[in-house]
């Protein structure tokens, strides 16, 4: 079997929450995604999606996507799409770095690869898990009160997992915290996001006013590694890294130096399926719970997160992210039902998924 | 002063005589950035980014100029002379990404210095000396090839040799190195370089099996964990180079005991204001480094050349620039080039280049 066209659709997904705000000043309207569709000569055709959390969360944005898939792409023409790891050297080969344009050649070719075996994505991933994932929320930072609504109007849909993103102010970051969990449910999980955002002292500030019955773990509280260890080694606030752990390299040190007790594993910044299961069986190994998420994306990321998500087990798996409900735009359609917060992955062959062609539009580039 | 247009032009760097041949890969053209911001004072100022292919560190022209492209239509409007603020502003618009943002920062360091009527290195802290030495880099060839070469540039006025190596038998490269210290002179010094292409393994291999041989190894393994690994294990002081990729890595590599030197490049941490900053690092905990970059031409030799002229010249490994390998200057009349080995400043204002505009490829321009 062999790669013989490579394409890439461009689509503006708007947020369907107005505008979201992240520590540091950052706000997000909208964002611009990537499609990768990839045909074999034989005519099957496989997708994959990568849609940056604007320009300013990691060293990512659109542009860069598709600057980098116009370096990649004409390698892997004539290339076995069922051959992930060789695709991955391939890609590698061509350029350095990049996840996030590397991630939706990846996925589609696992599209590709499950579609040929009439298997669905997880199953050739480990095989699925069977229980149905439990989805996590993404609340923006915001007022207190506002956002104590937003967690209940989740909690009121089914989600047992709550991100609740903060800025940098300790009192309100504690106020917010408060709030949030207020008439909290058996089973929820609560993670307080900074983002990076926050430095060593904040964040110790933070945590210092914090009643210590609060169960809840923090992620991603500050920029650099540096301040990561130094906040880690003077609290027993369970921390999970994000934006600092890109790639197996990154998980194995912070492993080796225990700095963190989990991670938040999104597809695209983690550099797609290939290296994300690596990844997955790194943190299994180290005991590492993970929550399987991706910066942002529409349907197809999701789809990609679902199939990741189910072969997780359940002991390490902290929830999967929702993003479809992130972006007011559907892409593509597919057996991926939420009920009461909880979602299975289809057994469709493949993604499962058939992408809307009429909102994807005209391929912007292609190569074959 | 306010920048009232950004224009992004493309240009081809082809590689006069053989390919240039690295550890993981080999170029025989090079796809340059250049970045000119016009003032309403009239000045304008350039920078330039051209990354050595796209596997050489994280960095591809294409993603430079998407890089460009997400930051540019921000900065129309803003003050250029004041180079912080405008910096920023780039990093609100895009995190990461240093390599492009280099290329702002650069030209905004040629208007403040033209604004100013001021070489750059005038603007920071003056040149030490006239002119900076440069080294020459031997590309992977065979023992008595590198041999041939290393007299050849020894005649030619170089004190410094880089020697490429990596990428084949370990044999191979020992075999080099014994070759380059039977006909080197005492006054030249060698650094080996392996851009990343070495195993642990073979990197620990390759420096005890020389141990006699007086050299520098740079940038053996791929990554800063690697490196720091084998550090109790050579027996040669070790330089970053790949690695160093910010200014906190190189404080890092500093503090850690990594790093007994840098082999750095201006475009990868971010341009003249960063180069500075490891500068005054470098001079603080006495650690040699080079002020180069991976590819360019004349506005990258020349932002390369000023740095270059404010390290302590015992601290100083010299100026890398990619002239000798370019058959076409951007400004006939300034072009930096090497000479006996050495490199004079420009001494116009700014960066002292007035690049031929008309040579290059527009890409995108926002006013």
């Amino acid at each position: 079997m062999k790669i013989a066209k490579i394409e890439v659709f461009q689509a503006h997904l708007p947020y369907s929450g107005g505008i979201y705000r992240l520590s540091g000043g950052r706000e997000y309207t909208g964002f611009d995604a990537s499609f990768v569709r990839i045909t074999t000569e034989c005519g099957i055709e496989g997708w994959g999606e990568s849609t940056p959390f604007g320009s300013t969360y990691i060293a990512a944005h659109g542009a860069g996507a598709r600057a980098g898939i116009a370096e990649i792409a004409p390698s892997l023409l004539g290339k076995d799409p069922r051959q992930l790891d060789r695709i991955n050297e391939t890609m590698d080969g061509s350029l350095k770095g990049h996840n996030h344009a590397k991630t939706p050649i990846d996925v589609a070719c696992w599209d590709i690869f499950g579609k040929s075996v009439e298997m669905p994505v997880c199953d050739l991933l480990g095989g699925r898990v069977n229980k149905p994932l439990a989805l996590i929320s993404s609340i923006y930072a915001g007022d207190a009160d506002d956002m104590r609504a937003r967690v209940q109007l989740h909690r009121e849909a089914g989600y047992l997992g709550h991100s609740i993103k903060i800025t940098d102010d300790p009192l309100l970051n504690a106020q917010r915290i408060e709030a949030c969990l207020e008439g909290r449910q058996k089973g929820e999980y609560f993670i307080v996001d900074a983002n990076g955002g926050l430095s060593v002292e904040s964040a110790l500030r933070l945590i210092n006013i914090l009643p210590s019955s609060f169960d809840i773990v923090l992620e991603a509280p500050c920029a650099t590694w540096r301040e990561c260890m130094s906040l880690r080694r003077r609290t027993s606030m369970p921390i999970i890294w994000d934006e600092l752990a890109q790639s197996e390299e990154d998980i194995i040190n912070l492993i080796a130096e225990d700095g963190a007790d989990g991670i938040g594993l999104k597809i695209s910044k983690n550099g797609g399926l290939t290296r994300c299961r690596r990844q997955r069986d790194i943190c299994i190994a180290a005991g590492y719970t993970m929550s399987v998420q991706d910066t942002t994306g529409s349907d197809i990321a999701f789809a990609a997160i679902v199939h990741m998500g189910q072969t997780v087990p359940e002991k390490y798996l902290r929830c999967i992210l929702e993003c479809r409900g992130m972006v007011s735009l559907k892409t593509a359609d597919g057996d991926y039902v939420v009920e009461n917060g909880f979602i299975t992955a289809p057994q469709d062959p493949g993604l499962g998924i058939s992408p809307r062609m009429d909102v994807l539009g005209e391929a912007v580039l292609s190569y074959s | 002063m306010k920048i009232t247009e950004l224009h992004i032009y493309q240009h081809s760097l082809d590689i006069k005589g053989k390919p240039y041949k690295m550890a993981l890969s080999e170029v025989d053209s090079l796809d340059t950035t250049i970045v000119q911001i016009i003032s309403d004072s009239g000045i304008s100022g350039f920078g330039e980014v051209c990354p050595l292919g796209p596997v050489y560190q994280e960095a591809h022209a294409l993603g430079a100029r998407a890089a460009l492209c997400e930051m540019a239509p921000h900065l129309i409007g803003m003050n250029p002379l004041h180079y912080g603020q405008v910096m920023y502003k780039c990093n609100l618009a895009l995190m990461g990404h240093l390599y492009a943002k280099a290329a702002i920062d650069m030209a905004l360091w040629d208007i403040i210095g033209k604004h100013y009527n001021a070489p750059i290195s005038s603007l920071l802290g003056g040149a030490k000396r006239e002119k900076v030495p440069s080294y020459y880099a031997i590309s992977i060839e065979s023992p008595d090839e590198v041999a041939r070469l290393v007299v050849d540039k020894q005649q030619q006025g170089y004190e410094r040799l880089q020697v490429k190596v990596g990428g084949r038998d370990v044999a191979e490269d020992i075999a080099v190195a014994r070759k380059v210290f039977e006909v080197k002179n005492s006054k030249t010094s060698i650094a080996f370089d392996a851009n990343r292409g070495l195993t642990t393994t073979q990197a620990i291999h390759f420096s005890q099996s020389c141990r006699d041989l007086n050299f520098v190894l740079e940038q053996p393994c791929d990554s800063y964990e690697e490196l720091k690994a084998i550090t109790p294990n050579i027996c040669h002081p070790l330089y970053l180079d790949e690695s160093a990729s910010d200014i906190a890595t190189v404080a890092k590599a500093i503090n850690e005991g990594i790093a007994d030197g840098f082999g750095m490049k201006v475009t990868r941490v971010g341009g003249v204001s960063a180069m500075r900053s490891i500068i005054d690092i470098c001079h603080t905990y006495r650690r040699p480094l080079s002020c180069d970059d991976s590819w360019g031409g004349d506005i990258v030799a020349a932002a390369c050349v000023h740095l270059a002229s404010i390290v302590e010249p015992s601290l100083s490994r010299g100026a890398w620039i990619a002239a000798p390998y370019i058959d076409k200057p951007y400004d006939r009349l300034n072009s930096v080039q090497v000479s006996g080995g050495w490199i004079d400043i420009p001494k116009g204002p700014g960066l002292g280049i007035v690049p031929d505009t008309s040579m290059f490829n527009l890409y995108q321009s926002f006013s």
